[in-house]
């Protein structure tokens, strides 16, 4: 039992880097080993099990899609290194993972770049989306899928947030970027970096009032069992982004290149619809356990749409013109 | 020449990691400090430390081998020790010292080509946007220090062996600690 | 068959005296080039990402506050403390020891430094009482593991980031096992020296005493309080705590007790530097393996093989046990921690054991493993310190391993002392 694995690997990886192999093609088999963080029931994680669905059905089995899930692989910054590495074929990160490499990548964490799901799906969809994969092959990966993470909202322990007066002095979490600490800080909180693992004590214990992050990530981190309050402030996309090694992929004999893009844009589709109902479910969640969930109101996000204009003018150096052309800024 | 090179080289790691050690309990107090007193959170300093930290293990582990601090079990070396079997030990010890060496210049080798694709991408920290290849390159460094300690042993080993060192075995190296 | 090759290879490496941390690179390094293709840089990429870690940087520190404690003179008053409550009765110097060591196990991360601290100060007067050698050199080894359980702790740092736990819950969750170490150990240190007549101290039970060396420890009971309470209440983050640690207690020793000079500093960080050197790579290796394992669907593969053989929860966490305690003889903590948590998780989420209960399970194996041999870390320092060779260290080894399977079976079967202690501060 234990041999078939590794050698389907083996045949796969030396796909991987050893392009020229692929004289009897047809009969060949490869394995994408597919690595990202999160737990199964988020709409990511279901985007990634439906492109591997489509992507075995469409080669005819002759692509296997070996999905290492939940961190089993280390984090999604170890994730993107593999992937540029090859040391595995694809995997699943947030768009900030690609900002290190990719400065204009900084354009999906910039506040108020999306109006809505629409905005932000004509958007990734059209230009802007083409612009900015277009940029990973210098770091050797091919975007597959720009999947729904949805928008970041802030809940908290402390009050309900309806104006920029609730905002003042709120101690927020914010992942790990300084964009992040940037913008919360022209909102008025108080933002306090931290890495996901660490937000639930935190939140028990006071060292932070309130978090910054989508509604699904909210259950994901069983947030509503010790905040009470949630406001979709929706002031930045949670952009979720499948990539693919662009030395594996180019490896592929053309049927199966063409398999793989059109199971990413079949996952794509059936992801987004999956991202807006687990959106519902969270919030069902979230009011169960007690949690107060308000959408922000059209004064508050004109509030704020105004106080974060420094933070994306703050970018226009860092950040292309024709890329903030594209994003609509 | 070389040697005194080499006591050179002891006396800087040793200042490095007491600096190092010293520098990073310094930069995160402060940051509890300026989170607290002045409600202000460094966006530098973590990062800066945690790469301090990698640098200042790695450096930690060639000055591990110098001091024969590594976690290992000695039960057949004592035991043949114990038996009289000297150069049987002599012999185990080399060894064990060639497989380390292999399996640190391994890692250097690799290292170097981690490091060499991160230059080539240019990717830098998120907070001081510093390139990311500084923080890979303590592990290829060290491996390479380590390397250059081995085979002073396999050699202090070998001349042993060939009877140019009599003073004997070394008794009781420190045991470990974790 | 890969899996047994890289296991078999690791295990041989370590026979013949190669550093545990080489060794694990080694034998994955030996089975991604034979049964992979996947390229070695992703060992030294994982020698890297590894310990790229603020919630790891806390090793160092609480290494480095437990070494200065020790030379600013804290464990010597943690040691009057404790013999003036118990010293005078039967098999006293060796209760002393053990509550010493519980006591400074509150202080330090490190099973190894608790021990050498405990040892060296209380190894001497044991002899001089006519303590029998190995009794004494294996009961300190035995106190010494103590000082990874209850916290703070090392093992529950690497632990929590390897899962994802939080920290501050884990060593939340060591104290209730710590103590029934603490108590388990203090018994059978009764029980055996009243048997072979082992005496207490000359010190005379009195309040006067008792007052007299509390008012002296008092700065030395108080670092347990900054360190932990820091974390509980939310001020610090384990690695900021370990930090404001390290900062005590270098008020402490140089101004309070006056004990700590520059030369001793000097050192103290030196020892502290070398010690975090031979500890922190390994956890790099290790994850190297860990990914080999994960890349060939291992915790998979386990999980449904043990599920198979049974679903009675008790004898699963029985035959895991079993297994772990194997583990602890042969290899140290850290990359028991990194390989297995991942193999073993799945397993026991699936019988209803929560991740934080199963942190307190394998941690206090592990533990238990320091005073097994062939590899036993305290064991080891404790045979230094007493000179006395690791296998005449055996037999009394086995009875304490024993005895310290009673605190295990409490936390590996009745959760309250786990899930429900922690439960009782939210
Ligand atoms: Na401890
Ligand atoms: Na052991």
């Amino acid at each position: 039992g234990c041999g078939g694995g590794g050698q389907q690997q083996a045949a796969a990886g030396g796909g991987g880097t050893d392009a020229g192999s692929s004289a009897g093609a047809d009969a060949e088999t490869y394995t994408i080993r597919f690595a990202h963080i999160e737990n199964e029931f988020t709409a990511a994680a279901q985007g990634c099990q439906l492109f591997k669905k489509h992507v075995e059905e469409l080669s005819n089995g002759r692509i296997v899609v070996d999905i290492l899930g939940a961190g089993a692989l280390g984090g999604e910054r170890e994730i993107v290194e593999s992937v540029t590495m090859a040391n595995i074929e694809a995997g699943m990160a947030m768009s900030s993972l690609f900002s290190t490499y990719l400065p204009n990548w900084e354009i999906f964490d910039l506040p108020f770049v999306f109006k809505d799901r629409d905005d932000w799906a004509a958007k990734v969809d059209g230009e802007l989306g083409q612009m900015l994969a277009a940029e990973t092959a210098s770091i050797n990966m091919k975007v597959l899928s720009y999947f729904d993470g949805g928008f970041r909202s802030i809940s908290n322990t402390k009050r309900p947030v309806a104006s920029m007066a609730d905002l003042s002095g709120l101690k927020v979490r914010v992942g790990e970027s300084t964009l992040l600490i940037n913008t919360q800080q022209a909102l008025g909180s108080n933002p306090i970096p931290m890495s996901f693992g660490e937000i639930y004590t935190a939140l028990q214990q006071g060292t932070i009032d309130g978090v910054d992050t989508s509604i699904i990530y909210v259950i994901d981190g069983n947030f509503q069992e010790v905040a009470e309050y949630c406001t979709e402030t929706n002031h930045s996309a949670l952009q979720m982004v499948t990539f693919i090694n662009q030395d594996f992929y180019n490896s592929l004999p053309a049927d199966l290149q063409e398999a793989v893009d059109t199971a990413a844009a079949k996952a794509t589709v059936e992801q987004r619809v999956a991202a807006v109902e687990a959106d519902l479910m969270a919030i069902e969640v979230m009011e169960e356990a007690g949690m107060q969930v308000d959408q922000a109101s059209a004064a508050f996000s004109a509030e704020m749409i105004e106080a974060a204009k420094p933070v994306v003018d703050g970018y226009r150096d860092k950040i292309d013109a024709s890329v903030f052309e594209a994003a609509g800024l | 020449m070389i040697g005194k090179f080499g006591k050179l080289f002891n006396q800087m790691e040793y200042y490095a990691l007491i600096t190092a050690l010293s520098v990073m309990v310094i930069v995160i107090f402060s940051q509890v400090v300026m989170r607290y007193v002045f409600n202000n959170s460094l966006s530098w300093s973590e990062e800066f430390a945690r790469y301090l930290f990698v640098w200042f293990s790695w450096m930690g582990v060639s000055a591990g081998v110098k001091g024969k601090e590594h976690l290992k079990v000695e039960l057949l070396a004592e035991a043949l020790g114990k038996r009289g079997f000297l150069n049987a030990k002599e012999v185990l010890s080399i060894i064990v010292s060639l497989v380390w060496l292999v399996t640190t210049l391994i890692v250097a080798y690799y290292g170097i080509q981690v490091v060499q694709m991160q230059m080539k991408l240019s990717v830098v920290t998120p907070a001081m946007r510093m390139p990311v290849w500084i923080g890979y390159l303590s592990v290829p460094a060290c491996s390479i220090v380590v390397g250059i300690r081995l085979v002073a042993t396999i050699v202090d080993s070998v001349k042993k062996l060939l009877g140019y060192d009599n003073t004997g075995l070394p008794g009781g190296e420190s045991e470990v600690e974790s | 068959m890969e899996i047994l090759a890289m296991f078999g290879v690791m295990l041989l490496l370590i026979a013949i005296g190669l550093p545990i941390g080489y060794a694990i690179a080694s034998s994955t390094i030996f089975t991604f080039v034979v049964f992979s293709s996947t390229s070695l840089r992703i060992v030294s990429q994982n020698a890297f990402t590894g310990i790229d870690s603020f919630v790891l940087m806390a090793i160092p520190f609480f290494i480095l506050a437990g070494i200065l404690m020790s030379a600013g003179g804290v464990a010597r008053r943690l040691v009057d403390i404790a013999d003036a409550f118990i010293g005078w009765i039967t098999g006293g110097l060796g209760m002393a020891s053990i509550l010493t060591a519980t006591f400074f196990g509150a202080i330090s991360g490190s099973g190894a430094a608790t021990t050498s601290a405990v040892g060296s100060l209380m190894l001497p007067e044991m002899k001089r009482k006519k303590y029998g050698d190995e009794f004494s050199a294996t009961l300190i080894a035995s106190a010494g593991s103590i000082g990874v359980i209850i916290p703070p702790s090392i093992p529950f740092v690497v632990y929590g980031v390897t899962v994802g736990v939080s920290i501050g819950d884990l060593f939340l969750a060591g104290i209730p096992a710590g103590i029934s170490m603490c108590v388990a150990l203090m018994v059978a240190c009764y029980l055996i020296s009243k048997k072979k007549g082992y005496r207490g101290s000359d010190t005379k039970p009195s309040i006067k005493n008792i007052a007299h060396t509390l008012k002296d420890g008092i700065w030395a009971l108080f670092a347990p309080v900054i360190i932990l309470g820091g974390i509980y209440s939310g001020i610090f983050t384990p690695t900021e705590s370990a930090v404001v640690a390290v900062v005590y207690s270098l008020i402490i020793g140089t101004f309070v007790y006056k004990e700590l000079t520059l030369v001793k500093l000097k050192e103290s960080f030196y020892t502290a530097a070398v010690l975090n050197g031979v500890i922190v790579f390994i956890i790099g290796f290790s994850g190297a393996m860990a990914k080999y394992l994960a890349l060939e669907n291992v915790p998979q593969r386990v999980s449904q093989g043990i599920l198979s053989l049974t679903d009675n929860p008790i004898l699963i966490l029985l035959i895991i046990n079993v297994f772990l305690m194997v583990v602890g003889m042969l290899i140290d903590n850290i990359p028991a921690i990194i390989i297995l948590s991942p193999i073993f998780l799945p397993v026991v989420q699936s019988v209803g054991v929560t991740p934080l209960q199963f942190g307190v399970i394998m941690v206090l194996n592990l533990a238990i493993g320091y005073v097994t041999p062939p590899y036993g870390t305290t064991l080891f320092v404790a045979s230094a310190i007493s000179k006395i060779s690791v296998d005449r260290l055996s037999r009394y080894a086995i009875i304490f391993t024993l005895v310290l399977c009673v605190p295990l079976a409490l936390v590996t079967y009745w959760p309250w002392f786990t899930n429900g202690f922690v439960a009782l501060f939210k």
